[in-house]
């Protein structure tokens, strides 16, 4: 499964090509939890998508910098530019929704 | 306080079964949470015919940018890439041609490569590996699993026959209320809110209706000070219950709970610990203890019959 974990010293490359999924989450949040599983569930439909996971309690200023308030919060990336977001949990479908219009552009 | 129970009503008494809502398992959800387990153990094996939900790789040729690339990836079926295609695809072998007439414009497929998606079946060893205590196969782990569904379902369900059987306890009871003891009850949740907005920069009194909104559900201070007051009995009336009931199935809250209490607000609020004991004095802990113990009595009460 194409899933990374993140921290301050390579997220900025693990975003900079393709289409990425970044999951920014927190270490004790429980809609975060479930957000994951629905993550891993994807990954293990598309093993080639890249998902990244950047932990918000442990990585402050990469939240900062990128604007997290709330978390989950998704940000989908092509090529290092974000060109979707979300805040709070999505379904399935919604996420596949977005990998269909930006994966393959 | 002053107050005290005189005559308690007995909770056994009050017939809650139809206030529950019957408990009917999501096999849906079960089958998909089953299926779940076997996600880690998905293999990928180079085949030759494309199937739904194989990785396939394609030579498009068309007029259109879009399908016209040497090679590209994507899921048979997902309906990630293009639905069309993507059927299309499905039952093709490597190096067998198709063409399409798609509205964006003809579009020739070459299947170039497949990656078969092999899952597992569900076993015994994958279940083991999540390491649950006492669940060490599938039969176990489904188990497992409907009994989480089951209590969720409970927590769910459990407000109106909880509030109800509160209602009917307390009014069936008998108590001797003092009104110093409700004044006490009110002070210390008016000083509470006080406390938590001073916290935050805000004077209590002062406070606008946008302030209060996602705060205390309450529009100004004095209809606050008019909810609290309200409530006042019915608090005062659970601690007492629950002071009863402790008194028989021996629940006891003390320093070492408040210590635990403290730590765990003040991790959870991301505030220091002399703001969380400033927020919540001893006193106040331990009313509201002994208030929540009368909950779980009745909680555990409704359970039997869930």
């Amino acid at each position: 499964m194409a899933i990374q974990t993140a921290d301050k010293n390579n997220f900025k490359d693990l975003i900079r090509e393709d289409f990425v999924i970044a999951d920014f989450y927190g270490a004790t949040c429980v809609p975060c939890k479930l957000f994951s599983r629905i993550l891993e569930d994807i990954a293990a439909e598309i093993p080639f998508l890249n998902i990244v996971k950047l932990n918000t309690t442990e990585n402050p200023e990469i939240a900062e910098e990128y604007g997290i308030t709330a978390v989950p919060t998704i940000h989908f990336y092509k090529d290092g530019q974000l060109v979707d977001s979300h805040v709070g949990v999505m379904q399935p479908q919604p996420v596949k929704d977005v990998i269909a219009q930006y994966m393959y552009t | 306080m002053k107050s005290r129970v005189l005559q308690i009503k007995d909770y056994r008494e009050v017939d809650i079964t139809p206030l529950l809502k019957p408990f009917v398992p999501d096999e849906a959800a079960l089958e998909t949470e089953l299926r779940r387990l076997t996600n880690p153990y998905v293999r990928w094996e180079t085949g030759e015919t494309a199937s739904a939900g194989d990785q396939v790789v394609c030579r498009l040729v068309s007029d259109c940018p879009r399908f016209n690339k040497e090679k590209v990836r994507f899921v048979a079926g997902s309906g990630m890439f293009h639905k069309e295609l993507e059927a299309l695809v499905i039952g093709m072998t490597v190096g067998e041609a198709r063409e399409a007439d798609l509205s964006e414009g003809r579009v020739s497929l070459t299947l170039t490569g497949v990656m078969n998606r092999v899952v597992p079946e569900l076993s015994d060893e994958m279940v083991e590996k999540l390491g649950l205590e006492g669940v060490d196969t599938v039969a176990d782990y489904r188990a497992y699993l409907l009994a989480q569904q089951k209590d969720s379902a409970f927590q769910d369900a459990l407000y109106e026959p909880q509030k109800q059987l509160m209602a009917e306890v307390i009014a069936g009871s008998e108590f001797v209320l003092c009104k110093e003891d409700w004044a006490v009850v009110v002070n210390r949740e008016l000083d509470r809110c006080r406390t938590l907005c001073r916290q935050e920069g805000m004077v209590l009194e002062e406070m606008t209706p946008e302030q209060f909104r996602g705060r205390i559900p309450v529009k100004s201070y004095h209809e606050l000070v008019a909810m609290l007051q309200y409530d006042g009995w019915d608090s005062l009336c659970r601690y007492l219950l629950g002071c009863w009931y402790a008194q028989t199935d021996g629940f006891q809250a003390g320093e070492a709970d408040y210590e635990a209490f403290i730590a765990d607000y003040a991790k959870t609020w991301h505030v220091s610990v002399e703001n969380a004991r400033e927020a919540n004095p001893y006193e106040t802990f331990i009313f509201n203890e002994y208030a929540g113990h009368t909950y779980t009595v009745l909680k555990k009460y409704i359970r039997e019959f869930y």
